[in-house]
């Protein structure tokens, strides 16, 4: 019962992101994906998309802060970034890799500022609801756990 | 517009809704030959239980994933497995060249972006292999420069990623060149 209702408080959880536009319906396969041969499935993809994301936040900081902007490896990271958002549903994050890419495009290093601060700020606010997710996701895998062993071990 | 993405257990020859044409298509009609020969489905019949098409497919499809995003890659791969696609990934182009020369897929999905070189340069170097697998480019963010590179390269078609249920259902569809009559 544990499970069920921690199931539906995400459920509930991820709805109301997606109504704020935070995350889109790519988060859904997300969560489809997850199996009873991978259940950390959820887990392991968000964790990874933020390592990843983490770098190439640190990277573009890097590289836009350079007196002379690489913007071919601005386009790259971008364009990484943007892939992994959109692949977990992050959907201003996506957005805002997009306006970041436009603005590397044209070599308009104010615009790319003004887009990598924009990206800075969605990213954290997408970081901080998808760690709950996991959080969420960790304790049903551990419940579910303990059922399994109880009904091993009656 | 609705994702479509089937239940748990959906294998290709179970019931799909019919594809809806994806906005980012090249309009092309998608290469017909495959690396392994083409790919049999049955003509779709409605079910009269769901309202769902059936699709047979009498081989299971075979795919191989050019992708530097290692997140972009593991979603995809399990999407596409559950569609019932053995799918292979690898995240630039020299580790694809390689594979292709002992593996055949009905299905390379190539990224604009790899470490290495570009997506429509390994795909010329795959059409000069010889690979007349339906070759599909994708990107981050949409290009028409992009998609005519890849084009002029030889790949069938171009989408910006993720590719969606309604986009791989079109792809996978049109792996055998259209329904039988």
């Amino acid at each position: 019962m544990v499970g069920i209702e921690l199931r539906q408080e995400e459920r509930n959880f991820v709805g109301s992101l997606k109504e704020q536009g935070i995350l889109d319906n790519n988060f859904d396969h997300v969560l489809d994906l997850r199996s009873t041969d991978n259940p950390r499935f959820v887990v392991e993809v968000i964790s990874m998309f933020l390592n990843d994301a983490d770098n190439c936040i640190a990277e573009l900081n890097r590289h836009l802060n350079q007196p002379v902007i690489n913007y071919a490896r601005v386009i790259n990271y971008a364009h990484q970034l943007k892939g992994s958002s959109s692949s977990i549903g992050g959907r201003q994050v996506n957005l805002a890799c997009r306006e970041l890419r436009y603005a590397s495009d044209n070599m308009d290093r104010d615009r790319c500022f003004e887009a990598f601060n924009k990206l800075k700020d969605e990213y954290q606010i997408l970081k901080s609801n998808i760690n709950m997710i996991i959080q969420i996701e960790r304790t049903i895998i551990a419940s579910e756990s303990r059922r399994r062993r109880r009904l091993l071990h009656p | 517009m609705k994702l479509i993405f089937p239940p748990r257990d959906f294998q290709l020859g179970q019931a799909m809704e019919p594809p809806i044409a994806s906005s980012n298509s090249s309009g092309h009609g998608g290469n017909s030959s495959s690396g392994r020969g083409p790919m049999h489905f049955g003509g779709p019949s409605q079910n009269p239980s769901n309202g769902y098409f059936s699709v047979v497919n009498r081989n299971r499809p075979t795919a191989l994933l050019l992708d530097g995003d290692r997140i972009y890659r593991m979603v995809q791969k399990g999407i596409l497995q559950h569609y019932g696609v053995d799918t292979q990934n690898v995240d630039n182009g020299t580790a694809a060249i390689n594979v292709l020369m002992g593996n055949s897929f009905n299905l390379i999905v190539i990224d604009i972006n790899l470490p290495d070189m570009d997506g429509p340069e390994i795909t010329r170097q795959m059409r000069a292999m010889g690979v007349g697998s339906k070759i599909v480019g994708t990107t981050s963010c949409w290009c028409e420069r992009d998609r005519q590179a890849f084009l002029n390269a030889g790949a069938d078609e171009f989408f910006e990623k993720p590719l969606s249920s309604e986009t791989l259902l079109i792809i996978l569809t049109e792996l055998d060149g259209g329904y039988e009559a």
